[in-house]
């Protein structure tokens, strides 16, 4: 599997627009929302959510 | 008085709120950009700079030879930065956060104290601006201490503007918290309201007063008013999707 990450610096230079447009394209695909401090693209791709799960760190 | 800027989406327009208030205060103003990630204030502000320091935050280093390798230093460390394993210690500076717990229970002296470098601090000077900001080292894994380090030139006397970072964890709370009044900058679109609700909740756990401004406020739909309605968050500012304002943004100019 190739791995593409999509990073900037720059906050609201347009990540999320493009990753969505990538996501729009054909083919197996895995597509992450690393951005867990305001994750957006689940508002774009509206996806059906099949599973949930608490995430805890630390000890 | 100390202002915290902040947003929850990145790109909406902080700096550009953040640095042209600081240059229409007609009063003795502090700006700090506290974004040491990716500080850009001093694009716009362009500070004659007079200081600069590299600043360290305290991580252990360890003399294996007075070590007895009890491990109480393993089992205080909330953060796995430092571990016995096996006949040896391992200290992770990366991830300690300098509390000096494996110093304090350390009954050998084995554990001293040494520097992770954090960034640099430069402060400077511009028309009638005193300006501060940190710049995070490349690899270091966590904003706070170097915020933290930026906001002790915060002066009682003066007028503090703080450009907080994007988002809505440990770096923007290190920013905002023990501020005044929290000015949350907002575009209004389904992102801009998506994310201003989670810097909201942030800002309501933290119990400080706050206001809104919409950016490119006619753009995009009116949920962001109507939220900011039922929340009872103060429009305090619309700023238009203007093109000159753009321009001069782009151009690395203020607006004022």
């Amino acid at each position: 599997m190739k791995e593409l990450v999509i990073i900037s610096g720059k906050g609201g230079t347009g990540k999320t627009s493009l990753m969505a447009a990538f996501a729009s394209l054909d083919g197996n695909k895995v597509i992450c929302d690393a951005d867990v401090d305001a994750a957006d693209l689940h508002l774009i791709t509206a996806p059906t959510i099949k599973e949930k799960h608490d995430f805890q760190g630390g000890q | 008085m100390i202002i915290s800027i902040a947003s929850g989406k990145g790109g909406t327009g902080k700096t550009t709120v953040a640095t042209n208030l600081a240059l229409s205060i007609d009063a003795d103003v502090q700006l700090l950009d506290c974004d040491v990630e990716e500080p850009n204030a001093h694009l716009f502000i362009q500070p004659t700079f007079n200081k600069t320091e590299t600043v360290f935050t305290p991580v252990p280093e360890v003399d294996e030879k007075k070590c007895n390798l009890c491990g109480k230093c393993g089992e205080i460390c909330q953060f796995k930065a430092i571990v016995v394993i096996g006949d040896t210690v391992l200290p992770f500076p990366e991830l300690c956060h300098s509390c000096g717990g494996c110093m304090e229970v350390c009954s050998e002296g084995a554990i001293t104290e040494t520097g992770r470098e954090l960034g640099v601090i430069r402060k400077g000077y511009r028309n009638g601006i005193e300006f501060i900001h940190g710049e995070l080292r490349v690899g270091e894994a966590m904003p706070p201490p170097l915020i933290r380090r930026v906001r002790e030139y915060i002066r009682a006397d003066k007028l503090t503007i703080i450009d907080a970072p994007p988002g809505t964890s440990c770096p923007v709370i290190a920013s905002m918290k023990d501020t005044d009044f929290v000015l949350l900058v907002t575009e209004p679109t389904p992102f801009g309201l998506y994310d201003l609700k989670l810097a909201v909740r942030a800002v309501k756990l933290l119990n400080i007063p706050s206001g809104l401004v919409i950016n490119r406020s006619d753009i995009g739909d009116n949920k962001v008013h109507t939220y900011a309605d039922e929340a009872g968050l103060p429009i305090l500012m619309e700023i238009p999707f203007d093109r000159r304002i753009a321009e001069a943004y782009s151009r690395g100019e203020m607006i004022v």
